[in-house]
C-alpha cells in the first residue's frame, strides 16, 4: 500500500516536471509550423493556420538537407571513437587502484579545463598545416577528444559500480581479461553505457563552436546553419524553431532505439 | 553489500602484474590521444601569453613582452568583475541542477508507468545546440512579445525586462541553463541507479535492511560518486562556456553578464589581442585545474 502511494506520488511528481520542462519545448514546436506574421504576434497565437513553409525553406534555401548528413556523420563518428577508446580507458582505470585512477582520469579531463576559444586557434593553425581545415574528418577528431574525458570517467565509475564477484567467478572459470571485459563487464554496464554513447553523441550533435572555426565554410553542421538565422537585423524565428525540431528528431529516435538495453534485471540471476 | 575492490589489482591473488597487459593497453590509446590534443593547444598558448600579438598591428609582429599581458590582465580591465560573474553563474545554477538532477532520477527510478516516454521528454532540453537555446530564450524573455510576460500575466504578474534589466540578467541566463542542463545529471544519475543489479538490493532486503538503511548504504554510495561527476563536469562545463550568453544577452545589459568565456571572447575576436587573451587562457586554466584538484581531494572522490 505505501509502495502504492510512493508510486502515484512519483508519477505526480514527474508529471508535474515534464509539463514545466516542456512549455518552451512547445512553444518551438508550434511556432515552427506557423507563418511569418503568425510567429511574432503577441499575444502569442494560440489559434492560428498551420503551415509548413518553414520546413520548405529549411530543406530548399537553407540547404538544412545537407547540415543533418554533415552533422549526424560528425557525431556519429566522434560518439564511436569516444565510446571505444574511452570505455576501454574506462575499464582499465576502474580496475587499477583509486587513486592512480583518480591520477589517471584527472589528465583526462584536461581537455576541458580550458574555454574552446581558447583550444580553437591553435587547432585551427595545426590543421591549416596538415591542409584538414574545412574536412569532416578533423571535425570528427576534434569531437572524439573532446568527449573522451566524459566517456572515460563514466564508464570508469560503472565499472567500478559493479559488484566484483560476477568478474571474479569468470576468471576463476578461466576466462581473460579481456575475455572478462567483453563477455561479463560490458553487458552488465548496458546501461552506464547507452547513457554514455547519448550524451557523446548529443555533445558532438550541438557543438557550435568548433564546427563553425574548423568547418572552414565548407562544412556546415546544423548548429551552425542554425546561427545563420540570426543576425543583425533580423532574426528568422520560424526556420530556427522548425530547424529545432529536425535536430531533434535524430535524438530521440536514437534514445529510443536503445531502450530496451536499459531494462533493469539484466543481471538478476547472474550471480549464483 | 557491493563488492569491495579497489586495493588490489585487479583481481585477489594476482601475482604476474605483466600477464595482466589488457588493462594498461586499454588505458594507452585515449590517453596519448587526449595528451596529444591538449600539449599542443596548451603549449602554443602559453607561448603566444608571453607576446605582444594584436591582429590589428599593421604587420601583426610577434613582440616578446615578458608578462606584462599578465600583468595588466591581473590590474586593469575586466578579469575580476568577469571571473565574480562566472563564479556565481556557475555555482548557483550547477548546484539547483544537481538538486533537480538527482530528484528527477529517483522519482523515475520508482519504475513508474510511462518511465521510458517520461525519460525521453526530460531529455529534451539538453538535445538542443546551446547557441540555439540561447535564441529561443531570449525570445521567451523579450518583454514586449515573450511568452514568459504573457504567462507571468495570466497569473497577475508584471511583465519583465528580464534579459534588459541588471538585476535580472543573471538570473535569467541562470534560469535557461538549469532549464537545458538538469537533464544531464538526471540522465547519468539515472543510469548509476539503474546499473545497481537487483540482486544486491535484495540480499541487503534479506539482510534486514530496511527502505532509509538501503537506500544510505548501498544507492546513496553508488550516486554519490556519479553525481561528483556529474557536478564536476557541469562545473567545468559551465565554467568555461559561453554559447547560450552568447545569443541570449551578448553580455549584457552592459557587462552583467560577461562571464570569463565571454570576455575572453570580446578580447579575442573583437579586440584581437591575441596575445592578451592568451594569458587570460593561461590563467583560467590555471585556476580551473586548482580548483578541480581541490574539489577532488575534499570530496574524497572514490
Amino acid at each position: 500500500m505505501q509502495k502504492t502511494v510512493g508510486k502515484v506520488a512519483a508519477f505526480g511528481g514527474v508529471c508535474f516536471f515534464t509539463v514545466l520542462f516542456w512549455i518552451p519545448l512547445l512553444w518551438i514546436i508550434l511556432s515552427s509550423v506557423k507563418r511569418p506574421l503568425d510567429v511574432t504576434s503577441y499575444p502569442p497565437a494560440l489559434i492560428f493556420r498551420p503551415s509548413f513553409e518553414n520546413y520548405i525553406a529549411l530543406f530548399t534555401t537553407d540547404q538544412a538537407g545537407a547540415a543533418l548528413v554533415t552533422s549526424l556523420v560528425a557525431s556519429l563518428g566522434g560518439m564511436i571513437a569516444s565510446m571505444v577508446l574511452g570505455t576501454l580507458a574506462g575499464y582499465g582505470l576502474a580496475k587499477l587502484s583509486a587513486q592512480v585512477g583518480r591520477q589517471i582520469g584527472f589528465y583526462f579531463l584536461s581537455t576541458r579545463f580550458a574555454p574552446p576559444i581558447a583550444l580553437a586557434l591553435p587547432l585551427f593553425l595545426l590543421l591549416g598545416k596538415i591542409h584538414l581545415v574545412g574536412s569532416l574528418d578533423a571535425l570528427i577528431v576534434v569531437y572524439s577528444l573532446f568527449n573522451l574525458p566524459l566517456v572515460v570517467w563514466l564508464m570508469r565509475q560503472f565499472f567500478r559500480d559493479l559488484p566484483g564477484e560476477i568478474e571474479e567467478a569468470a576468471v576463476v572459470d578461466g576466462c581473460s581479461d579481456a575475455g572478462v571485459f567483453w563477455y561479463v563487464a560490458l553487458p552488465l554496464v548496458a546501461p552506464g553505457l547507452v547513457a554514455t554513447s547519448v550524451l557523446a553523441f548529443l555533445f558532438a550533435w550541438n557543438e557550435f563552436f568548433y564546427a563553425l572555426i574548423l568547418g572552414g565554410g565548407n562544412i556546415t553542421t546544423l548548429p551552425v546553419l542554425a546561427s545563420t538565422f540570426a543576425t543583425d537585423r533580423l532574426i528568422q524565428w520560424g526556420e530556427l524553431s522548425a530547424i529545432c525540431v529536425v535536430a531533434g528528431v535524430p535524438i530521440a529516435f536514437f534514445a529510443t532505439l536503445f531502450q530496451r538495453y536499459l531494462l533493469r534485471g539484466l543481471t538478476f540471476g547472474a550471480v549464483k | 553489500m557491493v563488492g569491495h575492490f579497489g586495493s588490489w589489482w585487479p583481481w585477489p591473488g594476482v601475482r604476474h602484474r605483466w600477464r595482466h597487459w589488457f588493462i594498461t593497453f586499454s588505458i594507452l590509446p585515449a590517453l596519448l590521444a587526449v595528451l596529444a590534443g591538449s600539449i599542443y593547444p596548451f603549449g602554443y598558448t602559453l607561448f603566444v601569453s608571453f607576446h605582444d600579438y594584436n591582429l590589428t598591428y599593421s604587420n601583426a609582429a610577434f613582440t616578446f613582452n615578458g608578462l606584462s599581458n599578465y600583468l595588466s590582465l591581473l590590474t586593469v580591465g575586466d578579469f575580476w568583475y568577469s571571473l565574480r560573474v562566472s563564479a556565481i553563474f556557475t555555482v548557483v545554477a550547477v548546484s539547483i541542477e544537481l538538486a533537480l538532477g538527482v530528484l528527477l532520477a529517483s522519482l523515475l527510478n520508482y519504475e513508474v508507468f510511462g518511465r521510458n516516454l517520461f525519460r525521453s521528454l526530460l531529455l529534451t532540453p539538453m538535445t538542443i545546440a546551446p547557441i540555439v537555446v540561447g535564441l529561443i530564450w531570449r525570445w521567451l524573455y523579450n518583454a514586449e512579445y515573450g511568452l514568459i510576460n504573457y504567462i507571468l500575466g495570466i497569473f497577475g504578474g508584471r511583465p519583465q525586462a528580464w534579459v534588459v534589466n541588471p538585476h535580472l540578467a543573471l538570473g535569467a541566463i541562470i534560469i535557461t541553463d538549469i532549464w537545458e542542463w538538469t537533464p544531464f545529471i538526471m540522465l547519468i544519475v539515472l543510469a548509476g541507479l539503474q546499473t545497481v543489479p537487483v540482486d544486491v538490493i535484495e540480499a541487503a532486503i534479506l539482510d534486514g535492511a530496511n527502505s532509509w538503511q538501503r537506500l544510505r548504504f548501498v544507492v546513496l554510495p553508488i550516486i554519490r560518486n556519479v553525481m561528483l561527476i556529474g557536478a564536476t563536469f557541469r562545473l567545468l562545463d559551465a565554467f568555461r562556456s559561453a554559447d547560450t550568453i552568447f545569443s541570449l544577452t551578448g553580455g549584457g545589459p552592459g557587462r552583467v553578464t560577461t562571464v570569463e568565456p565571454y570576455n575572453l571572447y570580446l578580447q579575442a575576436f573583437q579586440d584581437f589581442r591575441i596575445g592578451y587573451a592568451a594569458a587570460m587562457s593561461i590563467v583560467l586554466i590555471g585556476l580551473t585545474t586548482l580548483v578541480v584538484s581541490g574539489l577532488m581531494k575534499i570530496a574524497q572522490f572514490e
